[in-house]
């Protein structure tokens, strides 16, 4: 499923976040969208998914612009989305098992013992077992991101968003993660968006990246692209320095 | 610094202006809720569960706050009835302001504190955790799946709880008058049904109802739109019981004026 963003602008009171995203995101690979914190990395992606609305432009998936949808027909293109949230956003009265059956039981109409097939197998796939009777309280930080992983893959999406999935993670526990997120895109061959500031996490997972800076696209292309360029914004976030174009907002 | 004049009206028309919005947003949540109810899917497990909640979990503090409203109410009637020699009336003197006023009001109250507090926090955890999106984003309603249960089964329970404290403040009063103050539990029980007309209990269960409705409703809309992390989801718990007590008292007037 290949998603074209086009133009898309949006402000919050005086504080404008989006000035004109042109974005494509190209159908069965993987897109990183990396940029500082507060760039518009988040609200990009809360557009996405339909969470706010753009003050102009446009979200084209499968030829229809999303942003104009009606809740109801937006609500048959979001099934095709699984989201990984950035602090998983697992339902915690639900079990890990009832968190991952939950949109199961809610868009299939498969058996309680079918589901809890599927259920076992999306918790394989994230290299997690005998987790099920478990509530999110007693997970750490890397397996609730596996749980959510689970959630997000249960009804087979097509398109796969992962918010920060790595933030907060050890950096074994974080490769642990960008190899799980690179194994799911090759064995379910969905197109996957990926918001991140872990610079090798990127390089690794990444088949193209967006950077955004002060709400616009300043280079988009393909690892090596990122590697060679000379643009000083890039050169700087890359290189982790403090000095140079990109300011810390006070 | 100098003095504005103009600035004490800036500040009561802000206020007036917030207290304009957070009305609209309350009554744009319970149409919201109410219009979902007949919607597909129908989710009789969420019903249950909140009725659970709210209601019988609810039971044993109604249980204990309508015993002890009878009893002292019987107390405190009796010093003034025995002035003139009319103890009889003191049982339906209780039933009355039980079924009237009391019961449905300190019931609301109670629940309040216990159910209003306990919807605010609960989805302003959710919320600033991110579980509404998740629900948004696996295509499920929010407003559905976690207000129109919950403002359901506090419209059904709150009277089922008012008819306990009524019940219950009834037998408070009458254990009382009999064994304490020595009335005749036979005319107690006569003269309190004699004076007490079943419209008086209806009317007490149609104001339940409608606190049941401002209490969850308050809660769920304080909660669902809580904001900044803990802090926010406390202050979203002591705004909802702090909105919904004052609501339910305003309303009480109001039910009270037009009703009766």
């Amino acid at each position: 499923m290949q998603i074209d963003i086009k133009g898309l602008k949006k402000s919050f009171g005086t504080n404008s976040v989006l000035n004109g995203i042109d974005l494509t995101i190209e159908d069965g690979k993987t897109t990183v969208i990396v940029g500082q914190t507060g760039c518009g990395k988040s609200v990009l992606i809360k557009h996405i998914i339909g969470l706010l609305r753009p003050d102009a432009g446009q979200i084209i998936v499968n030829g229809a612009d999303i942003t104009k949808l009606k809740r109801k027909e937006f609500g048959g293109i979001i099934k095709n989305f699984g989201v990984l949230f950035q602090n998983s956003a697992l339902f915690d009265s639900m079990t890990v098992g009832e968190n991952v059956a939950f949109p199961l039981r809610e868009h299939t109409g498969l058996s309680p013992s079918k589901i809890m097939d599927v259920v076992r197998e999306k918790l394989a796939i994230v290299g997690l077992k005998g987790v099920e009777q478990l509530y999110p309280a007693e997970l750490s930080g890397g397996m609730k991101k596996r749980v959510g992983l689970a959630r997000a893959i249960a009804l087979d999406p097509q398109v796969l968003i992962f918010d920060e999935p790595t933030t907060g993670l050890d950096p074994v526990m974080s490769d642990t993660i960008d190899n799980l997120i690179l194994n799911t895109q090759k064995r379910l061959g969905v197109t996957s968006i990926v918001i991140s500031h872990d610079i090798p996490g990127t390089f690794k997972i990444a088949r193209w990246i967006a950077m955004l800076y002060k709400g616009k696209v300043v280079l988009y292309g393909s690892p090596d692209d990122f590697r060679n360029t000379q643009d000083p914004i890039v050169r700087q976030f890359l290189e982790r320095r403090a000095e140079g174009p990109l300011q810390v907002e006070a | 610094m100098t003095f504005r004049p103009i600035a004490i009206f800036e500040y009561i028309g802000a206020r007036f202006t917030t207290l304009l919005e957070e009305l609209g947003g309350i009554f744009s949540t319970f149409l919201q809720s109410a219009g979902l109810l007949f919607v597909p899917p129908f989710r009789m497990r969420l019903f249950l569960k909140q009725m659970e909640f709210i209601g019988v979990e609810s039971s044993f503090i109604v249980l204990l706050t309508g015993a002890f409203t009878g009893m002292v109410f019987a107390l405190q009637t009796s010093y003034a009835f025995r002035l003139f020699g009319a103890e009889n009336l003191i049982g339906p003197s209780v039933a009355l302001s039980l079924a009237r006023e009391l019961g449905p009001v300190l019931t609301g109250l109670m629940v309040t504190g216990r159910v209003g507090s306990a919807m605010a926090a609960e989805l302003g955890t959710m919320k600033v955790t991110e579980q509404i999106d998740a629900l948004y984003t696996m295509s499920i309603n929010p407003v559905q799946y976690l207000i129109t249960p919950r403002v359901l089964s506090s419209i059904i329970m709150l009277p089922m709880l008012t008819i306990l404290f009524d019940f219950i403040g009834i037998i408070g009063s009458y254990f009382m008058a009999v064994f304490f103050l020595g009335l005749n539990g036979n005319r107690f029980i006569n003269d309190t049904i004699y004076m007490v007309d079943l419209k008086d209990v209806y009317i007490g269960l149609l104001k339940a109802a409608v606190f049941g409705a401002i209490i969850a409703v308050v809660g769920c809309y304080k909660g669902y739109f809580a904001e900044k992390g803990a802090e926010g989801v406390g202050k979203a718990a002591t705004q909802a019981v702090v909105i919904s007590s004052v609501s339910i008292l305003i309303a009480d007037y109001f039910l009270t004026a037009l009703l009766f």
